[in-house]
């Protein structure tokens, strides 16, 4: 089967880039895996008959939308957690779960002074940097997404996408700037 | 250098450390991962084999649904609305009756046919 072939073709490509975006965002090995493979699964069942030209912004739109629900899935717990006495509530009710989930490693300068090369210095900054920038930044960079297929991607205007790329290039510039070789 | 050519350069880097990343994953995620993708390309023809089994009994609910309704109104209102077991039969051979393309063919050649016989008249 041609299209079975192709279809195997391209997630053998993308699936190691995918998981490392996947583990950045919710910095759990276990986690990526799981939310790359249902990425996998709702792209062939429901996507195969499309250009495979299209294969990698639809993946990347599916994979955004899963990383999305875990972090719904992760305040619901939290605010769960919260009600029975076993965390902090910060009130932040703004419907965003990203925003809302507060177990987002927070990374300062001292966890980038520990990073004994650049590769390591970018796996604290990405990691340190705001979900929304940390995605924009590695959809463009990375995998090459147009501005307006990373905007699809990730549900949001175009004009956000500039704003989060432009915002995590900049910090990344700063703060890597030390490591280059 | 200028301020352009070094932050190309660094997202040059950026995007060697994160290649680099992918190429030295361990063992076990590697071999997760395609488990994963070997996963996904079953779940299609695994989705498909269930379809028409659906389909299947979807339509026999639907039909054996409606022959209980309208046994049901027959005992009930059997002056008011008179429907026989018989009917009830031609009903669902109606509904659940699935038009065949060549009959569909049948009737753009009976359209052809009266069309052109009121031209010629």
């Amino acid at each position: 089967m041609r299209d079975s072939a192709s279809m195997d073709q391209f997630l053998k490509g993308i699936e190691g880039r995918a998981f490392r975006i996947a583990e950045l965002a919710t910095s759990d090995k276990e986690e990526a895996l799981e939310l790359v493979q249902e990425a996998m699964i709702k792209l062939v069942q429901n996507y195969s008959d499309k250009p495979a030209a299209e294969w990698a912004p639809l993946f990347h739109r599916i994979l955004q939308s899963k990383i999305k629900d875990w972090y719904r899935y992760q305040a619901v717990r939290n605010r769960f957690k919260g009600w029975f006495g076993f965390a902090n509530d910060n009130g932040d009710e703004d419907g965003d779960p990203i925003s809302q989930y507060p177990d987002r490693p927070a990374l300062g300068p001292e966890a980038l002074s520990e990073a004994s090369d650049f590769h390591q210095a970018l796996e604290v900054a990405l990691k340190a940097l705001p979900l929304r920038q940390q995605q924009a930044f590695l959809l463009r960079t990375w995998e090459g997404l147009s501005v307006k297929q990373t905007a699809e991607a990730m549900s949001c205007s175009e004009g956000s996408v500039k704003t989060h790329y432009s915002r995590a290039n900049k910090t990344l510039q700063s703060q890597l700037e030390d490591f280059r070789p | 250098m200028n301020n352009n050519q070094q932050e190309h350069k660094i997202l040059l880097q950026i995007k060697q450390s994160l290649n680099q990343s992918v190429e030295s994953l361990d063992g076990e995620t590697r071999s997760k991962l395609s488990q994963a993708r070997y996963k996904a390309l079953q779940s299609k023809s695994n989705n498909k084999n269930w379809l028409p089994l659906a389909g299947t009994a979807f339509a026999s609910i639907v039909a054996l649904g409606l022959f209980l309704n309208l046994n049901h109104q027959q005992h009930n209102s059997i002056d008011e609305f008179p429907v026989s077991l018989l009917d009830n039969a031609e009903d669902l051979e109606i509904i659940t009756a699935i038009p065949e393309l060549e009959e569909m063919e049948e009737l753009e050649f009976y359209y052809w046919l009266e069309t052109r016989t009121q031209n010629a008249g």
